[in-house]
């Protein structure tokens, strides 16, 4: 997937970032790197441009940051929100739903 | 510090008018995230050095300041109301700050009378030193809430112009809050404070405002020229010099303005004044009857002394004391002033004259009777305003200012309940004869 379709992409890091949270607590360069790894590089993600996602995010009240100090580093931990996972389901719904509009509009593209 | 090599992006978003909240972390999470990604590409075969040119150029921190711009809702309130944040804000600031500390005062009063029994009005050196708290409270605390407001727009990076609004609006407001402790002579004692100037005395309170101005403005520049690297910033020793300095020269100030405070018997201003002039003079002993029967006839050497009323005919009542008209005279000029000097107060609200009189007499604790809501809530000043009755201990004086006062302390009883008793009926008014 090409990233310079910007209305296409626009609620991606949304729902990448919310799935990634809900398994379990991450810091941005760990969240940057699943996602680079996850989608062996289809998605990427401005990596700076994480933060004041994450800093949305967390104003509207879908995931908590805080602080933690692990192996000696002090890092900001997110963590996803029982709104947070209320958002997510929504997000992945109305994803399913547009790509299984896409996917058919491919298929039937193809056998027709 | 790890967090130098990403300062000026912390400044730029801060500039942009992104909250400081968001910038610092931004700046720390950019730093850590650098550090990781110089890690993964040293383990990748990098020397440091490519691999922090590689990390700087992966980050991209322009691209992170513009996405923060372009997200009003990471923008501090200062950015996204800034009318209200300039007038509203330092204003209301101002005026937390003098109910909190005026509360302390008449907290801290209030605990000495109620638990050591050291009473406001029967203690010279409480009065001095609540007196002295609030004189306090009308100089130092302008400074502090103008201080406190340009540090907090500094932090935000506002314009200078907003900044000055702001500390200019609460250093004029500062400066026509007047506090003092309220002595009236046959009430209550209590401290006050209001809003309050006077045309005719203006030097006052413009002093008051330019020096608040004048200690807050220079540091404010500076803090300032130090964010935007045209200063270097002082060390703690210099600090603390500065502000001992600073808080020595209110501390004089502070003593000087209650040095000044003037005293009741000391207003020449007067336009009335009734002088009561009556020499002391020996009274003779009374003898009151209570009913004379019957006098016998009198002798012509008994014609000039006084008449003995025989025992079994007379009772008398007791033996009184000799009045002393020149103590009684002057106790009733002292109630007299005393009325006069209490409408005068309310009528002049808080200006600086009619703060801070002197107790001439007390009145001994009396049984109390509590307000009652269907009194009279509203009286109407001669001199123009009304005077509303909060509470049994707050008034609000409604003038061209709004006023608001409160008493602490033992309320005396007022004891005129039976002051009219005895006057002749009027015209219309029953009374039986």
């Amino acid at each position: 997937m090409n990233t310079s379709s910007a209305s296409l992409m626009s609620g991606i890091p949304e729902l990448l970032v919310l799935q990634l949270l809900d398994s379990r607590e991450m810091y941005g360069y760990q969240l940057a790197r699943s996602i680079r790894v996850l989608t062996a590089d289809a998605v990427a993600i401005g990596e700076s441009v994480l933060y004041p996602a994450l800093h949305l995010l967390e104003q509207r009240g879908l995931v908590k940051g805080r602080r933690r100090t692990v192996d000696g580093r002090e890092r900001v931990y997110y963590a996803i929100t029982a709104k947070g996972r209320r958002r997510l389901e929504h997000l992945t719904n109305q994803w399913r739903r547009i790509a299984g509009g896409v996917e058919a509009v491919l298929a039937g593209a193809r056998h027709a | 510090m790890r967090s130098a090599r990403f300062a000026s992006v912390g400044e730029q978003l801060l500039s942009a008018g992104v909250a400081p909240r968001h910038a610092r972390r931004a700046v720390f999470e950019l730093a850590g995230h650098f550090d990781d990604l110089v890690a993964e590409l040293q383990d990748k075969g990098l020397e440091r050095a490519e691999a922090e040119a590689e990390a700087a150029a992966r980050l991209n921190p322009d691209a992170l300041v513009a996405a923060a711009i372009a997200r009003p809702e990471l923008h501090s309130w200062v950015r996204r109301w800034p009318l209200a944040s300039c007038t509203v804000f330092p204003l209301a600031m101002y005026m937390a700050f003098v109910v909190g500390s005026i509360s302390l005062i008449v907290g801290g009063v209030t605990v000495l009378d109620q638990s050591f029994g050291v009473k406001l009005a029967g203690s010279r050196e409480l009065q001095q030193f609540a007196a002295f708290c609030l004189n306090g409270v009308r100089c130092a605390v302008p400074v502090f809430a103008a201080g406190t407001f340009c540090s907090v727009m500094l932090a935000r990076r506002a314009p200078i112009a907003w900044t000055l609004i702001g500390a200019a609006l609460v250093s004029m407001l500062g400066a026509t809050l007047n506090a003092g402790v309220l002595l009236p002579l046959n009430d209550r004692p209590g401290l006050q404070a209001g809003f309050g100037f006077s045309t005719k005395a203006l030097a006052e309170p413009l002093f008051r405002a330019g020096l608040t101005l004048a200690i807050v403005l220079p540091i404010y520049f500076w803090r300032r020229a130090v964010s935007l690297g045209r200063a270097r910033e002082l060390s703690a020793s210099q600090v603390v010099a500065i502000v001992a300095v600073v808080v020595l020269h209110l501390a004089i100030f502070v003593s000087l303005m209650s040095a000044r405070v003037p005293r009741l018997n000391s207003h020449t201003d007067d336009t009335s004044m009734t002088l009561i002039v009556i020499p002391p003079v020996a009274v003779p002993r009374v003898i009151v009857p209570e009913r004379v029967i019957s006098v016998p006839a009198r002798s012509r050497e008994s014609a000039d002394s006084p008449p003995v009323i025989p025992a079994e005919t007379t009772t008398p009542i007791e033996e009184r004391a000799p009045i002393d008209w020149a103590s009684e005279a002057a106790l009733a000029a002292r109630h007299r002033a005393d009325a006069v000097e209490l409408e005068r107060r309310r009528a002049r609200g808080f200006t600086p004259e009619a703060q801070g009189r002197e107790p001439e007499t007390q009145v001994p604790p009396a049984p109390e009777f509590g307000w009652s809501r269907t009194a009279q809530r509203v009286e109407t000043l001669p001199e123009g305003g009304i005077l509303i009755h909060v509470s049994e201990r707050c008034v609000i004086v409604v003038s061209v200012v709004m006023l608001p006062a409160c008493g602490i302390g033992e309320i005396p009883v007022k004891g005129d309940l039976f002051e009219h008793m005895n006057d002749p009926p009027a015209l219309g008014d029953w009374k039986d004869e």
